[in-house]
């Protein structure tokens, strides 16, 4: 039985029921990573929240989304709550805006722990400490005594990181975590993250519009457009033999270094022409 | 310079709590006291704000009229936080149609005039602090409710929300430990105003002898006092007329300057 089965899965919004993902299929084993690559309104972050169950309440959701064998799709709030940050936790993209600038970082990781983990809420902070320095904080006592404005990007990303393997969920969920990060600090994130998840032995969603990025850290790669999954495979594959004409032109956008010098760039609409504009 | 009316609106809070607290240990003369030798005396070196009517020394009145004033300030602002903002943050979060039945009702209570709420539990309960005070803070519920309501949408359309959601973190948890903290600077500056308009609207119901039935000195009756004898000696009405101006003055400038202090978007300006 895979960790994670999404089949069929269909979102779509408002009264006039516009679709974000159509009929969507995909799993994934313990331990594996698979990365979604696909642009904006593609629907890979729609795909990611309506894993956690965070999709506003505008949103329609038909198919089947099932976690460690448990249905998701119509599971009351109350539920999927218990879920969050324990079985299946996310690593948000800003990580500028999603620590509470009004509370001390170690208090809102410490928050985590207690509300899963209750029996190790008595040496909560000597948990939290330990867990700041895996994901490479090396004054961890500093930064959990700080307030998030007093740290940089880059030690934010890795509290939020350290806020979401606190409880050392099955599934991470990573929505283009590296991407308000400068590319020095990218790369060291990206290792790390690759790192901690070996060690915790967590599967990882990861969602990105970077196939650079994505091939760093997953196995395995979704490529959506439009609501839809048009390509799927090892990510090897993916860069060796493209199949979708979209593919083909991430690819080639992605391998600007082997573009001769005085040519022209590379577009995906040299691959894969659309015929309204967006 | 930016900061001057936060300054100047410390200093005349300041000012109106010391009188308060002062009042409490020591009066030039018994406030209470009628000296029926010394009626409507003007300034002097024995009475520094002349006796009124009754030849009752002006100085101690002002001074424990200041206790009513932070009573009644605090006190109405006490009830319209206690009640609004719980009610705001209810609506905020749950949305749908609890959102819609607080916020209709909310309207409702907004316009319900606040001082024929103020005569109706006069009329049931008697003239006394007590009722002003209550009829003052529950008029005062409806803003409370709103500003919270409209801070709480904000914060929880935050990303640091959505990630504590993500976190298992469910709305009791959210409520008191993210939305308020985030939303306190508000409400601070929203008592802060509510707490000039108290010390006026009590004044108006102490004037309206809705208020204070006995001889407690208010500003707001020592105003009243000084209308039947308006004519002979004006500056009775000057010294009362003074204090309110000066501690809702102090109020509100209070609040706009902790407004600017804590709203981030003017704090990168400077």
């Amino acid at each position: 039985m895979s960790l994670l089965e999404v089949s069929d899965l269909t979102v779509s919004f408002g009264r006039r029921r516009r679709v974000a993902v159509d009929h969507a299929s995909f799993s994934l084993e313990a331990g594996q990573r698979l990365g979604i690559i696909g642009e904006s309104g593609s629907g890979k972050t729609v795909t990611a929240l309506s894993v956690m169950g965070l999709l506003p309440e505008t949103a329609q959701v038909a198919g089947s989304v099932r976690l460690a064998g448990r249905e998701l799709v119509g599971l009351p709030e109350s539920q999927h709550a218990r879920l969050r940050g324990d079985l299946v936790s996310m690593v948000f993209q800003e990580p500028m805006t999603a620590l509470d600038p009004t509370m001390q970082v170690g208090r809102q990781v410490a928050e985590v722990l207690r509300l899963h983990a209750p029996e190790r809420s008595g040496r909560a902070r000597q948990h939290v400490l330990e867990m700041l320095g895996r994901v490479g904080l090396t004054d961890a006592e500093r930064v959990a005594d700080s307030f998030p404005h007093q740290l940089s990007g880059g030690q934010r990303q890795r509290c939020l990181l350290a806020m979401a393997l606190i409880n050392s969920p099955d599934l991470v969920i990573c929505d283009e975590p590296t991407t308000a990060l400068d590319v020095t600090v990218q790369a060291r994130v990206l290792a790390l993250l690759d790192e901690v998840l070996s060690a915790e032995g967590a599967a990882c969603l990861f969602i990105s519009h970077d196939l650079a990025v994505v091939s760093q850290v997953c196995s395995d790669v979704l490529v959506m457009l439009d609501g839809d999954i048009v390509e799927a495979g090892p990510v090897a594959k993916l860069f060796t033999a493209p199949e979708h004409p979209y593919t083909r032109g991430l690819v080639a956008t992605a391998r600007i270094d082997q573009v001769r010098p005085g040519e022209r760039l590379p577009t995906v609409e040299d691959f894969y022409p659309r015929a309204e504009a967006r | 310079m930016r900061r001057l009316g936060l300054y100047v609106g410390a200093a005349l809070v300041t000012l109106v709590v010391a009188m308060a607290l002062v009042s409490l240990f020591w009066t030039p003369y018994d406030p209470t006291l009628v000296v029926a030798g010394q009626r409507l005396q003007g300034p002097s070196a024995a009475h520094w704000l002349g006796t009124d009517a009754m030849g009752i020394d002006n100085f101690s009145r002002i001074l424990v009229g200041a206790q009513t004033t932070i009573v009644v300030g605090v006190v109405s602002v006490g009830i319209a936080a206690v009640i609004g903002v719980p009610l705001g943050m209810l609506a905020g979060q749950a949305r749908g149609w609890v959102d819609e039945v607080v916020m209709r009702i909310t309207d409702i209570a907004y316009a319900f005039p606040a001082l024929l709420l103020a005569i109706l539990l006069a009329a049931r309960f008697g003239a006394s602090p007590v009722t002003a005070m209550t009829a003052i803070g529950l008029a005062t519920i409806p803003s409370f409710a709103r500003i919270t309501r409209a801070g709480t949408l904000q914060v929880m359309r935050t990303d640091f929300v959505l990630a504590a959601r993500a976190s298992g973190i469910r709305w009791p948890g959210i409520s008191l430990r993210h939305v308020l903290p985030n939303i306190a600077p508000l409400i601070g500056v929203q008592a802060s105003v509510t707490f000039a308009l108290a010390i006026l609207a009590e004044a108006a119901l102490s004037f309206l002898g809705l208020s204070t039935a006995a001889i407690v000195p208010t500003w707001g009756k020592m105003l009243r006092d000084a209308q039947t004898v308006m004519f002979n000696a004006p500056l009775q009405a000057v010294w009362p007329g003074l204090a309110i101006a000066a501690a809702v003055l102090g109020f509100n400038l209070l609040g706009d300057g902790l407004r600017d202090l804590l709203d981030p978007r003017l704090r990168e300006v400077s």
